[in-house]
């Protein structure tokens, strides 16, 4: 008997012993493997005798029209963090999306005709940017070196910025670089210091063990994973008092602002574009934030000569005069102004659903009112995270609050004083009132695919890998994931500023609502001289470029004046009205499948995984251009003059009549010699309709008396919930014109203007 | 009984006797057989000279013991023992004895990556003679004149093109008669009042044509020599007319400037060849039955 009693117990320790040596060595990635970057596909043609064609291909002669070139310069791979969480199994995740597939992809499915990997730098480790750039290298030569390749791949990376209020967030940029030359790009990429770092390395802890278990057949994906956040942890952080250009290629730096980030990239002698996105997307934006504080010199306003308008996750472009809090000057608290005509604050929404919950418990009005008036201040004293003021609160219980209804396409919880035109119009007199800083930019769009698909807005198809939608797959996951649903309370929770600061993940954010925000992406279209690095390269710095929100819309805006022209993205001084041409052409009509270009470089197989068979497949018939609206900007003449007047949008709206041939219009601008102001002209390009994935995110089914939604149809949430639907929605696609930006001449003496 | 009769039964007595005894000798010798048969698995077998063990029905070669046993010495400070020698043997006879033990497992056919690997060595295997293949400088030659285009770049072209809509019957029949008089599209379009299509005033590779004319128009464009005409062509709602202006043909490198590169695609091609030749004959040889809806 008792040899039996010690050998149950001597069972029962080796199974504890197992089990616990498998959670700790699951838990700390012991039995994961570090990711490769993957082989792109072989050309069928010869690296080295596309070399020679290449060099054969006569070039363009000087002086001759640009061409106008398609690509995304923004995509990631499962080297960021939070492309892997979302490609694990657990997440409907269809496994890792290498470096390799976003060369593939792009050359096989989306056909473009340039692209850029910018992974996040906050989960780069020296082996993953090196086995970046041999990726990228080997891409490049297998659509060649010479002087008009088919597909021409940059080199970049994301400083992911993030700050927890609106004085300390700058937002995200991509750095792309020039060449693929070693010493002509960055010894490593340079990450944001704080939220971004803290979440996506840092903190991160990993997939629970207790997840591989449940899901054993899948359960290496998770190790992975694990490895993955371990291996990025290992690696020791860069001696901040030493200059970039003199620290070991083998630590990880940071910076923690925009200037930081310039700084640092001066010290290794470079000069890539920095390229500001996203800046409207308030999933992570703390409500507040503006672009003002972005113009202060030591950031260099100037070093960012590009923008994105648009991308998977939406539009940053249009500016609202609402506010999402009232914040004080600081920043530190907030309170939350009452709804307007469009637009319904979430921290006013907490209030309604705590109110509408108190009644419903049969407490008095003037009790629950209280209660509503408690919920709006604790929301709006919360940051990103008001929606954690009211537990058990769904998703649809938030309905349209604290989104722009009246928008195209906009991101989760748009935030118009990071929007592009905001941006546009203000001015800082601190430093050179008779040269005011402001920001240039010229427009481009990107996709921000995290599944190495770049170029996405092709087609309306596979939500789930096309766009960043994504979840659990079934409501036990959602649990072990999101925790346990809470109670409804009919009280709100205040977590005070001090304690939200401790807390980093996705946790903060309302992952869920945003999740029915994603779309597919936009393209970046550049006017380039030639089928170069070099051309394509030169645009970008000219801003001879536009946006698109996913079809290949051609698009030319021009100041004309004699036979002059200024292209989009030039700077005018004059006193002339300005006259202006523009024009553009449809997209060309997709047909199912892939061409037979697709077909001849990669195998049926490969083009199914790639990009579920669905690539970029042009019938002859362009999408009609319906009209373009013109947008024109009179940047600030004087300190805190307000923004809302001096955005006219739009400007104009100048109807076509498009028979499949395109559309082009003049114009010009008597008021421009009136004012004598700065001023600043783009176009839009608006399609006849067409099918976009969320492209109506939310549909009101009930309003209030006073026109506020109340009740929303169910989500395309991104976990179970929405099956295989795709959730197109038909909206106007288009493109955005980089401005033109004119400056009146001033006087040689006397006022400045 | 006649003495010939006797000597006949005589005769037929010691016939009898002596295939009895044959009788007897050769069932002596099938039992002994039979017993060694029986007996074999314990009683030691032959092994090849040239072989120091044989696992099943496979030799491990003195040849794979040294390459190992030198091995073992790169990897040892200290010169090899007795017991060092015994210990490469054992390794080499437990590889046999898992990789003979795999194939009947079945892992060569089921497991993937081991699938790859005897591809791999048996697309090595059929190319190695061609690897070994010096060209000449006159093969490199010939192989370099007989294909011009393949080291030449897709053509380039410079076009003007006028679109008119598909509906408008009459528009379109007037610009193809103005085309078909011998005008210039340009001039037709000047003539008639039509606006030049945006398409950029500079050589275009195909891809570029695509984006501004449009698959069919693009095809239709490449078809065309200088001063030529192609249209009506239907794109979608809109008809095309195209003239192509300027057609560049990309002269091939000089063969000196692509030497390198001619000789690693004549390699290529001989290395592909060998491998299509040993894949013919293997399928040729191979038992190889079909379903009736197997893809043929």
């Amino acid at each position: 008997m008792r040899r039996i009693l010690i050998g149950i117990v001597l069972v029962v320790l080796a199974v504890v012993a197992a089990g616990g040596v498998f959670y700790v060595g699951a838990g700390r990635g012991f039995f994961g493997h570090e990711l490769a970057a993957g082989t792109p596909n072989a050309s069928p043609v010869p690296a080295d005798v596309l070399a020679a064609r290449l060099a054969g291909a006569p070039p363009a002669a000087e002086g001759e029209d640009d061409l106008i070139l398609f690509g995304d310069l923004h995509v990631h791979t499962t080297y960021s963090t939070d492309a892997f969480l979302w490609s694990l199994p657990m997440n409907g995740g269809k496994g890792a999306h290498p470096v390799a597939d976003a060369c593939d992809f792009a050359r096989f499915c989306s056909g473009l005709d340039f692209w850029s990997i910018t992974d996040h730098a906050e989960a780069s480790t020296p082996l993953r940017w090196t086995r970046t750039k041999e990726a990228v290298r080997q891409c490049q030569a297998t659509a060649g070196q010479g002087q008009t390749p088919d597909l021409i791949t940059f080199l970049g990376f994301e400083w992911t910025q993030v700050g927890r209020t609106p004085q300390e967030h700058f937002g995200h940029k991509n750095v792309i670089f020039e060449t693929l030359n070693e010493d002509e790009v960055a010894a490593r990429p340079i990450a944001a210091a704080g939220v971004p770092t803290d979440t996506l390395r840092r903190q991160a802890t990993g997939i629970n063990p207790v997840v591989a278990l449940r899901d054993w057949p899948n359960r290496q994906p998770y190790f992975d994973f694990n490895r993955f956040i371990r291996n990025a942890q290992k690696v020791p952080d860069c001696d901040a008092t030493k200059p970039s250009n003199e620290l070991p290629k083998d630590c990880f730096e940071q910076a923690a602002t925009p200037g930081d980030l310039v700084r640092k990239l001066d010290e290794q002698k470079l000069k890539p574009l920095v390229i500001p996105h996203g800046s409207s997307w308030g999933f992570y934006t703390p409500p507040g934030t503006s672009w003002d504080k972005a113009l202060a010199p030591e950031d260099h306003p100037e070093r960012f000569r590009l923008i994105e308008v648009f991308s998977g996750h939406g539009n940053s472009e249009e500016f609202r005069p609402w506010q999402d809090i009232v914040a004080s000057p600081d920043g530190r608290t907030g309170f939350c102004p009452e709804p307007t005509k469009n637009y319904v604050p979430s921290c006013w929404r907490a209030g309604q659903i705590i109110e509408q919950r108190c009644l419903k418990e049969g407490a008095s009005a003037q009790e629950c009112a209280n209660r509503a008036i408690e919920a709006r201040s604790n929301a709006a004293n919360m940051g990103i995270a008001y929606h954690l003021s009211v537990p058990g609160a769904e998703a649809e219980d938030w309905v349209d609050s604290g989104q722009c209804t009246d928008c195209f396409v906009p991101p989760f919880m748009h935030r118009p004083r990071t929007s592009v035109q905001y941006g546009l119009a203000i001015r800082r007199f601190d430093e050179n009132p008779n040269n005011p800083a402001r920001f240039t930019w010229g427009f481009i769009g990107s996709s921000d695919n995290h599944r190495a698909r770049p170029g996405t807005g092709y087609k309306p198809v596979d939500r789930r890998v096309n766009t960043e939608s994504s979840g659990p797959v079934d409501q036990a996951t959602r649990e072990l994931m999101l925790g346990k649903a809470k109670e409804k309370v009919t009280r709100s929770v205040l977590i005070p500023q001090d304690q939200l600061m401790r807390m980093a993940g996705f946790q903060m954010t309302e992952l869920e609502r945003q999740s029915a925000f994603f779309t597919t992406g936009g393209l970046a279209a550049v006017h380039a001289k030639a089928r170069s690095r070099e051309a394509i390269w030169d645009a970008l710095n000219q801003r001879h470029t536009y946006a698109t929100s996913g079809p290949r819309i051609l698009l030319w805006f021009d100041r004309v004046d004699g036979k002059a022209r200024d292209p989009m993205g030039a700077e005018v001084t004059t006193d002339k009205v300005p006259t202006f041409e523009a024009r553009a052409l449809g997209a060309f009509k997709q047909k199912p499948g892939c061409p037979d270009f697709a077909s001849a470089g990669v195998d049926a197989d490969r083009l199914k995984t790639l990009c579920s068979g669905e690539c970029y497949n042009p019938t002859d018939q362009r999408m009609k251009i319906t009209r373009f609206e013109v947008v024109r900007i009179r940047p600030q003449a004087q300190r805190g003059e307000a923004v809302e007047a001096l955005i006219e949008d739009p400007f104009l709206v100048l109807p076509c009549k498009d028979e499949g041939m395109g559309c082009s219009v003049k114009f010009s601008d008597p008021d421009y010699g009136k004012t004598k102001r700065d001023t600043i002209y783009y176009v839009r390009a608006i399609q006849e309709p067409d099918g976009l994935i969320n492209g109506k995110p939310i549909e009101c089914l009930e309003r209030d008396k006073d026109g506020r939604c109340q009740k929303i149809k169910p989500l395309c949430v991104g976990d179970w919930r929405s099956g295989n639907d795709d959730c197109v929605a038909q909206v106007e696609q288009r493109a955005w014109s980089s401005p033109i930006y004119f400056s009146y001449p001033k006087p040689l003496f006397g006022r400045v203007q | 009984m006649s003495s010939e009769a006797i000597r006949q039964d005589v005769t037929d007595a010691g016939g009898t006797r002596w295939r009895t005894r044959l009788m007897l000798a050769g069932a002596t010798i099938g039992l002994l057989a039979a017993l060694a048969v029986a007996l074999g698995a314990g009683l030691p077998r032959g092994v090849p000279r040239d072989a120091v063990a044989v696992v099943g029905e496979t030799p491990i070669s003195r040849e794979d013991l040294a390459r190992a046993l030198s091995a073992m010495e790169a990897d040892k400070r200290n010169p090899l023992t007795d017991a060092d020698r015994a210990l490469a043997l054992r390794r080499l006879i437990e590889e046999e004895a898992l990789v003979q033990r795999g194939i009947d497992l079945g892992v060569a056919a089921e497991d993937p990556s081991v699938r790859k690997a005897i591809v791999q060595a048996m697309v090595q295997f059929a190319t190695a003679q061609a690897l070994n293949e010096k060209p000449s400088e006159a093969d490199l030659r010939a192989f370099y004149a007989e294909r011009p285009s393949l080291f030449a770049s897709a053509p380039q072209m410079r076009v003007v093109a006028v679109a008119a809509p598909a509906a408008d019957a009459q528009r379109v029949a007037r610009l193809r008669d103005a085309v078909a008089s011998g005008q210039s599209l340009q001039q037709a379009a000047q003539a008639l009042g039509e606006e030049i299509a945006p398409v950029p005033d500079r050589r275009l590779s195909p891809a570029d044509l695509r984006t501004y004319l449009g698959p069919t128009p693009a095809e239709a464009a490449f078809r065309l020599a200088p001063g030529q005409i192609a249209g009506p062509i239907e794109a979608g709602s809109a008809v095309v007319f195209v003239q192509a202006i300027e057609r560049i043909e990309s002269a091939p490198p000089p063969f000196e400037s692509v030497r390198a590169v001619v000789e690693a695609e004549w390699r290529r091609r001989r290395e592909d060849g060998a491998l299509d030749r040993y894949l013919d004959t293997l399928r040729r040889n191979a038992d190889v039955r079909y379903a009736p809806d197997a893809p043929r």
